[in-house]
C-alpha cells in the first residue's frame, strides 16, 4: 500500500484532481494537511484561503477511504487544547505544528499540550527549519514565520517526555540536517519526513553523502515516511524520492517501499 | 565598478585620506564605510577604537562624496534611535544602516520592528554583522560586565525579518560564518537577502571550503547576483580582491558573477552612481 505521508490541503477545488492524482500514482491513503491561511505558495497565484482545518475534515468525511486527516494546531492560541480534542474525536490523526510560529516545542509551558496530543495517540508533524513559502500582508498586516524557532533539536526533549507520540521532522528540518537526523537517531519515536521536491529536497542525499552517510549519523529507514507534499506530481515525486533513498544508501528495496507506506502506517496508528 | 562594500571606519591619522588613496592603488570606485563600535579593541590588529561614530563617518563622506558612501550603525532599541537614523539618512550621504547583533540584540526582536519600518521608508538596505565575532569591548566597558556574544548573531534570526519586510534589503555580512548553512539557507528561501564575502582567515576562507565539500550548488544554489565583496578593513583591498575572486571560482561563480559581486550589485544595491 503507497499512503502520501504529508500532502497539504488545497481546497475542495484541488480534491477531485488530487484523487486523480493519486489513482494514478497508486496511492491508497494521503495523509491529508489543513495549511495556513493565507500561506504564499510559489508557482501558486493567490494566497490560500479557506483550506484549514474545517475544509480538510470536509474532505476526509466525504473520502474516508482515501484520505486521513491532520488537523493544523498553534499550541500559543488560548483553544489549542479544544481543537486537539475536536479532530481526534472526529478521527484525526496527526496534528501538524509550525514552531515558526513562534513558539519552542520543549518549553513546558507547552506540556500540556503534549499531554494531550499523545492521550488521543495522535502523531505531531513538526514543520521544521526554513520554510519555502510566506505568509500573505493583506490588509497591511506583516506576517512572517520565523525558522529560528524551527531547529529540530527542539524536539529531542519532548521526544523523550512524550514516548507514545510519533513526531516526524518535515523535510528533515532542511537546512538543520545535523540536528534532525541526531535527533532521530537518539530516539525511537522520531520519524524523518522526505516530501516534496525541489532545491531543499534534492539537498537532503547531497548533504548526506557529502558528510559520510552512515558512517556519520546512521538513519533508521524503517523510521523514514514519504510524502508529495502536493508540490507536484505524485509519480513523479515517487521516482525521485526513490532515488533520493538509493542516494542516501538504502539499498534494499523492501525497506524503500516501507518508506512509501508501511512506515507511514505505523506512525499514524498508536501502538497497543 | 569596483565596490568595497563592508569597510569600517578607524580613528586612526588620515584615515579617510589613506583610504581614498588606497582604493586608487586598487581600483576601487566607492568604499562603503561605516562606524567601528566604540570603545572596543580589535586585538589581532592592535586597535582600540574610541572616534569612530557615525558623525566622523558623516565627516568622512562630506570630503570625499564620490568615493565613500556611509552606513549609519545605531542600536535600534536605545531611545531616540530612529531620530538618529532620520537625521543622518536626511543627510543624504548614507546608503546603508549596520546592526551589530552580538550586542545582545538579535535581529528578530520584535522591539526593533519600528526602526525596520523606517529603514524601509527610506530603502536603506539594513547590514548585519552575522556570526562569529572577534572584536571586544575595552577594559573599561568589561568592568562593567559589558561583553559581546555571538549567539545573538545566528542569520537564522533574518528569516523572519526577511518575511516581514519583503522590501527591505537585508545583507548577512561573512555568510554568517560558522553558520553557513543557516545564511544560505535564508537566502534561498527570500530574494530580499543578500550575503557578503569580507574579512579573511575563517570568516572568509571556509566559505567555499564549506560550500564545495557540501556538494557546492547541488546543495543549496547561491544567487551570486545576491553577494556582495568586502575588505573589512582585514587586508589591503587589493589583496582582499584577489582572494575573494579565487573563492567565487571556487564555489562556481562565472565571470560575470564575478563583476558583479566586486561592485555592480553594490552599485544597484546602495545607488552608486
Amino acid at each position: 500500500m503507497i499512503i502520501d505521508g504529508n500532502c497539504q490541503y488545497f481546497g475542495k477545488a484541488d480534491a477531485k484532481d488530487l484523487l486523480g492524482r493519486m489513482d494514478a500514482a497508486g496511492i491508497e491513503r494521503t495523509l491529508l494537511s489543513a495549511s495556513l491561511e493565507g500561506a504564499v505558495i510559489p508557482g501558486r497565484g493567490t494566497p490560500l484561503s479557506g483550506v484549514g482545518n474545517a475544509e480538510v475534515a470536509s474532505a476526509v468525511a466525504a473520502h474516508p477511504d482515501r484520505f486521513i486527516g491532520c488537523f493544523h494546531a498553534n499550541p500559543l492560541e488560548p483553544g489549542a487544547l479544544a481543537t486537539v480534542a475536536e479532530y481526534a474525536a472526529k478521527g484525526f490523526k496527526a496534528v501538524k505544528l509550525f514552531t515558526g510560529e513562534g513558539w519552542h516545542p520543549d518549553d513546558p509551558r507547552f506540556h500540556p499540550f503534549f499531554d494531550a496530543v499523545q492521550d488521543r495517540g495522535l502523531a505531531a508533524v513538526v514543520h521544521c527549519g526554513v520554510a519555502n513559502f510566506g505568509l500573505s500582508h493583506e490588509g497591511g498586516k506583516r506576517r512572517a514565520l520565523n525558522a529560528a524557532y524551527a531547529y529540530p533539536m527542539r524536539l529531542d526533549a519532548p521526544s523523550r517526555l512524550f514516548p507514545r507520540i510519533r513526531f516526524v521532522v518535515l523535510h528533515m528540518g532542511f537546512p538543520f540536517l545535523f540536528e534532525a537526523w541526531s535527533v532521530h537517531h537518539a530516539n525511537k519515536n522520531v520519524f524523518l519526513d522526505l516530501a516534496g521536491t525541489g532545491t531543499a529536497i534534492d539537498a537532503l542525499p547531497v548533504g548526506y553523502a557529502a558528510v559520510g552517510g552512515p558512517a556519520f549519523i546512521p538513519l533508521d529507514f524503517d523510521k523514514v515516511v514519504w510524502g508529495s507534499d502536493n508540490a507536484s506530481d505524485p509519480k513523479a515525486a515517487l521516482a525521485v524520492a526513490d532515488s533520493y533513498l538509493r542516494m542516501m544508501g538504502c539499498a534494499d528495496a523492501a525497506q524503500r517501499g516501507r518508506v512509501f507506506g508501511a512506515n507511514a502506517a505505523r506512525m499514524l496508528a498508536p501502538a497497543g | 565598478m569596483v565596490v568595497d562594500a563592508h569597510i569600517h571606519y578607524f580613528d586612526t591619522p588620515r584615515f579617510a585620506e589613506n583610504l581614498v588613496k588606497e582604493m586608487d592603488g586598487a581600483g576601487v570606485d566607492w568604499s562603503c564605510l561605516m562606524p567601528t563600535l566604540e570603545d572596543s579593541t580589535w586585538e589581532y590588529m592592535h586597535l582600540t577604537f574610541k572616534d569612530v561614530t557615525n558623525p566622523f563617518v558623516l565627516e568622512a563622506c562630506r570630503a570625499f562624496p564620490d568615493r565613500l558612501a556611509g552606513g549609519i550603525r545605531l542600536v535600534p532599541t536605545e531611545p531616540g534611535a530612529i531620530a538618529e537614523l532620520r537625521k543622518f539618512a536626511d543627510t543624504g550621504f548614507f546608503r546603508f544602516v549596520k546592526l551589530f547583533p552580538p550586542q545582545q540584540l538579535p535581529a528578530d526582536d520584535e522591539h526593533i520592528l519600528p526602526f525596520y519600518e523606517v529603514c524601509a521608508e527610506y530603502g536603506l538596505p539594513v547590514l548585519f554583522h552575522m556570526g562569529q565575532t572577534n572584536g571586544e569591548y575595552t577594559e573599561k566597558q568589561k568592568r562593567t560586565r559589558m561583553h559581546l556574544n555571538s549567539a545573538y548573531a545566528n542569520p537564522i534570526h533574518l528569516d523572519w525579518v526577511a518575511g516581514m519586510f519583503p522590501e527591505l534589503r537585508l545583507i548577512i555580512a561573512h555568510n554568517g560564518y560558522p553558520w553557513y548553512l543557516e545564511s544560505w539557507a535564508v537566502a534561498l528561501a527570500h530574494p530580499n537577502v543578500c550575503m557578503d564575502i569580507s574579512g579573511s582567515g575563517p570568516w572568509t576562507e571556509g566559505i567555499p571550503v564549506v560550500y564545495t565539500a557540501l556538494g557546492g550548488a547541488a546543495f543549496i544554489p547561491i544567487d551570486f547576483d545576491r553577494v556582495l565583496w568586502g575588505s573589512d578593513n582585514c587586508l589591503p583591498q587589493k589583496e582582499s580582491i584577489a582572494r575573494a575572486v579565487m573563492y567565487l571560482r571556487q564555489m562556481g561563480a562565472n565571470k560575470q558573477q564575478r563583476t558583479n559581486i566586486l561592485g555592480e550589485t553594490a552599485r544597484g544595491l546602495f545607488g552608486l552612481r
